[in-house]
């Protein structure tokens, strides 16, 4: 999996590839970085994430609950449509901000 | 037709899975929604197992059997390790505020969603752990 992150008035993280159990632990240690970063708004960009497991899922929801807890906002963006159906299935398409 | 693939308990065993499933379903006209869901409920499987079967223990097996036809393809996962029924989970609340939703256990729920039947059964030593997905 490719992550690219670009840091401006809003980071920018975007995803490309398989966000598995092998590669979570790649998102996870931008996931920690943005958490404790200052900057308050995140934009994940979903357009080349072709897979994702319970592992990413799992760093979705800690993103998005950290985001929340420091007062900012993390919005996802260009998610495909086999992506967005484990959104539905498992709820995260309601508790994430998907635009 | 039917492949086999054995691994051992340990995560990094997990990168044999795409080819494995690329090989054993490339004659199939498979969606790419499909693919996944595919790859998903074996992945979460498989980690179950690689995490929790063989506690302490490492070079242990672990066995992924896949056939098709061209309505279904069935999975099984075979392990010898502790007995684990993950069709028996409770079912994760789906519709909690973000505030109340635990961070994980979405696993097994994931395989029972995505896949037409989900079956387990325990024979002597071993676990067997059936998957069944309708395909057309």
């Amino acid at each position: 999996m490719k992550i690219t992150v670009e840091n401006g008035q809003e980071m920018i993280i975007s995803l490309a590839g398989q966000l598995d159990t092998l590669t979570a632990a790649d998102f996870e240690k931008e996931v920690q970085k943005a958490l404790l970063d200052e900057q308050k708004h995140i934009v994940l960009n979903g357009e080349g994430l072709t897979y994702i497991s319970s592992a990413g899922l799992r760093l979705l929801l800690t993103l998005q609950k950290g985001m929340k807890n420091k007062g900012g906002t993390l919005r996802l963006r260009n998610i495909r449509q086999e992506i967005m159906e484990i959104f539905h299935i498992t709820g995260f398409s309601s508790i994430l901000t998907i635009e | 037709m039917a492949e086999t693939l054995h691994i051992k308990n340990e995560i990094s065993q997990l990168t044999h899975l795409d080819e494995f499933l690329l090989q054993s379903t490339g004659s199939l006209d498979l969606n790419p929604g499909i693919r996944m869901n595919l790859k998903l409920a074996i992945e979460e499987a498989v980690v179950n197992v690689i995490l929790y079967a063989y506690p302490g223990e490492t070079d242990k097996d672990i066995f992924i059997h896949l056939e098709h036809s061209e309505k279904e393809v069935c999975i099984v996962i075979t392990d010898y390790g502790i007995a684990f029924d993950p069709t028996d989970g409770e079912k994760p609340d789906i519709l909690l505020p973000l505030e109340k939703r635990p961070v994980g256990g979405l696993g097994t729920f994931l395989i029972k969603q995505l896949m037409t039947k989900v079956s387990y059964c325990r024979t002597g030593n071993k676990n067997v752990l059936t998957m069944i997905k309708k395909i057309h």
